[in-house]
C-alpha cells in the first residue's frame, strides 16, 4: 500500500542543527525557498535525511533490544548505516528477498547488500518551520497559520563557555603535572587563556515544523517495524544536535492517511510519553508477532525454492 | 494519444546534468513498479541483470531505423532561480556499536575502506516548476505520476518534493518533444541544433548497454 505520515515536530527547548561551522560560531542548515513574487527567502530546514538516520538507529534498536540479539560488524553497518557497496560481483536477488522478508526494517529502509542496493520504501520530507517564507512548501491548510508567523522571530544566537580545568586554582590539588611550561627568569608573564566561547545558531522554542513521511509499497509488517522506531525514539525524543545541553527535546503528532482513510492521531509524543492510535498499535503487533516468530524460525515464502538458503543468509546476518 | 505539458511543482531539486531528471525514466519506473508489483521491483531495481526492455509505456513512440526508438517527450525545462550547496552525511554509529555490536578484534577504520563517513555535497537548484513536452495518454499518465512524490537525486533524504503533478494538453508539444537526447546521426540527418554530444540513452532503463548511444545533446 502507499501511505502518508504528516504532522507537526514541536520543539520544546532550542533546536541545533548546523549546516557549516566557521571558527567557534555555528550556523543553521537553512533551504533557499523561492516565494510567489520570484524572490528567495532563506529558511531553516530540518533534513529528511537526518530524520532518516535517527529513525533508522531507532528501528535497528528497537529489533536488536527485542530479540536480545547483537550483530556481526557488516550486518551492525547495514542496519544502523544502510550497509556499503562491493565485493563479490554478485547478484543474489533471493538472499535480499530473504532478508527483507525476515528482517522488515531492511525492507522499508533499503540498505547496500553485497554488490546490490536494495531499495528502501521510504521517502523523509525535509521538515520547515510553519512561517511565512515557508509558505510554498507547507500544504494549504497551514497557510492561515504561517502567516501569523515570521522566520525572521524563530532563531537566535547563544553563546556557551568551556572552562580549562586543568589550569584553575580550585582544581590545582588534584593535577600531578602542570600543562603550561614556567616561564623563565625575567620573560614577560604569558598571557594564557583558561576558557573558550562557542555561538551556536538555535531554533527557539515553541516553533512548529511541518514534517511528511512518504511510504511507497509498503507491507503492514513493515509499517510497523517503522513505528516501532518510535518507542525507542521516545526514551530520549530530541532531534538535531547538542541534545547533551538540552537541545532538540521535541513533541510530536503525525497523522496517518492511507486510500484516502486518515488516522488523525495515529502517533504522538507529548511530554515524553508515547500515544499510537489502535491502527497503529494493529501494526506493531504484526511487526512484533514476526519479530516472536523469526526467534525459533525463519520467515519465508513459496518463491524460495532453495529453502537451505535461507538458514545460510540468516545464519551470515546474524553472524552464526 | 494527446499532446501534453506534463510540469511537476516543486521548489527545488538535484540533478547532475541538464537532460535529467527525464520524464520517460520517471514514468518507466512508476509503469514498471506497478507491473512487478513493490516487492520484486525493489529487489531487482538496482541489479544491472535485472533491466528489460520496456516497450508498453503511456507514450507515443519515435521509430527511426531497425531497433532504435524513443519515446516522444523532451527533456525537462525550467527556469534556475537560484543554487545552493547541501550535504548529506554518513556514519558509522561508533555509540551504538558498543552496545548492538559482538566484540570485534582490530579497529574500525571510519576515514578509508568499506565503513568510511561520508560527507557529499550536491547542488540544489530551486525552480518552482519542471515542465516536460510529450504524446501520451493523458489519464494513465497522470494516474501514474500521481504516485511519485519526489524527483531527482536524493529523492529518499527529501530533495525534489513535488507539491502537485498537472498534465494539460498543449498543441506545440509535437514539435517541442524533438528538444531531447537522440542518436548524433539521426540529428545530423535531420539538421537539428544541439549543444553537446555525449554518450547517452535515448530511452530508459538508462543503465541497459543497448539503449546507450553517442547522442546529440539539445
Amino acid at each position: 500500500m502507499d501511505a502518508r505520515l504528516f504532522g507537526i515536530i514541536k520543539t520544546k527547548s532550542p533546536l541545533s542543527h548546523i549546516s557549516e561551522a566557521i571558527s567557534t560560531n555555528s550556523y543553521l542548515a537553512q533551504d533557499p525557498i523561492l516565494q510567489d513574487d520570484g524572490t528567495i527567502e532563506e529558511v531553516f530546514c530540518y533534513s529528511g535525511n537526518a530524520l532518516r538516520g535517527q529513525m533508522r538507529d531507532c528501528c535497528s534498536r528497537f529489533m536488536l533490544k527485542y530479540m536480545v540479539r547483537k550483530l556481526g560488524l557488516d550486518s551492525f553497518h547495514l542496519m544502523f548505516s544502510g550497509g556499503k557497496i562491493g565485493g563479490d560481483q554478485v547478484v543474489d536477488i533471493q538472499a535480499a528477498k530473504i532478508l527483507r522478508q525476515n528482517i522488515p526494517v531492511i525492507g522499508i529502509l533499503g540498505g547496500g547488500i553485497g554488490n546490490q542496493i536494495i531499495a528502501g520504501k521510504i521517502k523523509f520530507q525535509c521538515i520547515y518551520p510553519i512561517c511565512k517564507e515557508a509558505i510554498p512548501v507547507l500544504p494549504r491548510e497551514l497557510y492561515e497559520k504561517a502567516m501569523l508567523r515570521t522566520y525572521v522571530n524563530m532563531t537566535y544566537e547563544k553563546s556557551f563557555t568551556r572552562m580549562d580545568d586543568a589550569k584553575s586554582d580550585l582544581n590545582s590539588d588534584y593535577i600531578t603535572e602542570k600543562h603550561e611550561k614556567p616561564n623563565e627568569p625575567g620573560e614577560k608573564k604569558k598571557n594564557v587563556s583558561d576558557q573558550m566561547r562557542m555561538t551556536s545558531e538555535l531554533v527557539v522554542a515553541g516553533v512548529e515544523l511541518y514534517s511528511v513521511i512518504d511510504l511507497v509499497g509498503v507491507t503492514e509488517i513493515e509499517i510497523g517495524a517503522l513505528l516501532s522506531g518510535f518507542y525507542d525514539f521516545v526514551v530520549a525524543p530530541y532531534i538535531g544536535g547538542q541534545s547533551n545541553k538540552g537541545h532538540g527535546y521535541v513533541d510530536l503528532n503525525y497523522a496517518f492517511i492511507s486510500n484516502s482513510k486518515l488516522d488523525a492521531n495515529f502517533i504522538s509524543i507529548r511530554d515524553g510519553k508515547l500515544n499510537l492510535s489502535n491502527e497503529a498499535l494493529g501494526y506493531v503487533s504484526k511487526y512484533t508477532a514476526i519479530l516472536d516468530r523469526s526467534k525459533t524460525e525463519f520467515i519465508t515464502d513459496e518463491s524460495i525454492i532453495d529453502k537451505s538458503k535461507i538458514e545460510k543468509v540468516m545464519s551470515n546476518f546474524w553472524g552464526a | 494519444m494527446e499532446d501534453l505539458q506534463i510540469t511537476a511543482k516543486i521548489n527545488s531539486f538535484i540533478t547532475s546534468d541538464p537532460w535529467s531528471p527525464s520524464i520517460d525514466s520517471i514514468i518507466a519506473y512508476w509503469h514498471l513498479f506497478e507491473k512487478m508489483g513493490a516487492e520484486e521491483f525493489h529487489l531487482s531495481a538496482s541489479t544491472q541483470t535485472g533491466l528489460k526492455l520496456i516497450d508498453d509505456l503511456p507514450l507515443d513512440k519515435f521509430e527511426w531505423k531497425n531497433d532504435i526508438w524513443w519515446w516522444k517527450c523532451s527533456s525537462p525545462v525550467y527556469d534556475i532561480r537560484h543554487m545552493s550547496l547541501k550535504y548529506i552525511h554518513r556514519r558509522f554509529d561508533q555509540h551504538d556499536a558498543e552496545s548492538y555490536m559482538k566484540p570485534k578484534k582490530g579497529n574500525i577504520s571510519t576515514t578509508a575502506g568499506p565503513y568510511k563517513n561520508f560527507r557529499g555535497g550536491f547542488n540544489q537548484i530551486v525552480a518552482d516548476h519542471i515542465s516536460w513536452f510529450a504524446i501520451g495518454d493523458k489519464d494513465e499518465i497522470t494516474r501514474l505520476l500521481n504516485r511519485c512524490t519526489n524527483i531527482g537525486a536524493k529523492s529518499a533524504a527529501g530533495f525534489g518534493q513535488v507539491k502537485e503533478w498537472v498534465v494539460t494538453e498543449n498543441p506545440e508539444s509535437a514539435e517541442l518533444c524533438m528538444k531531447r537526447p537522440v542518436p548524433l546521426e539521426f540529428a545530423d540527418q535531420n539538421s537539428l541544433a544541439y549543444s553537446s554530444v555525449l554518450e547517452w540513452a535515448f530511452r530508459p532503463p538508462f543503465r541497459m548497454p543497448e539503449n546507450r548511444t553517442i547522442c546529440a545533446m539539445p
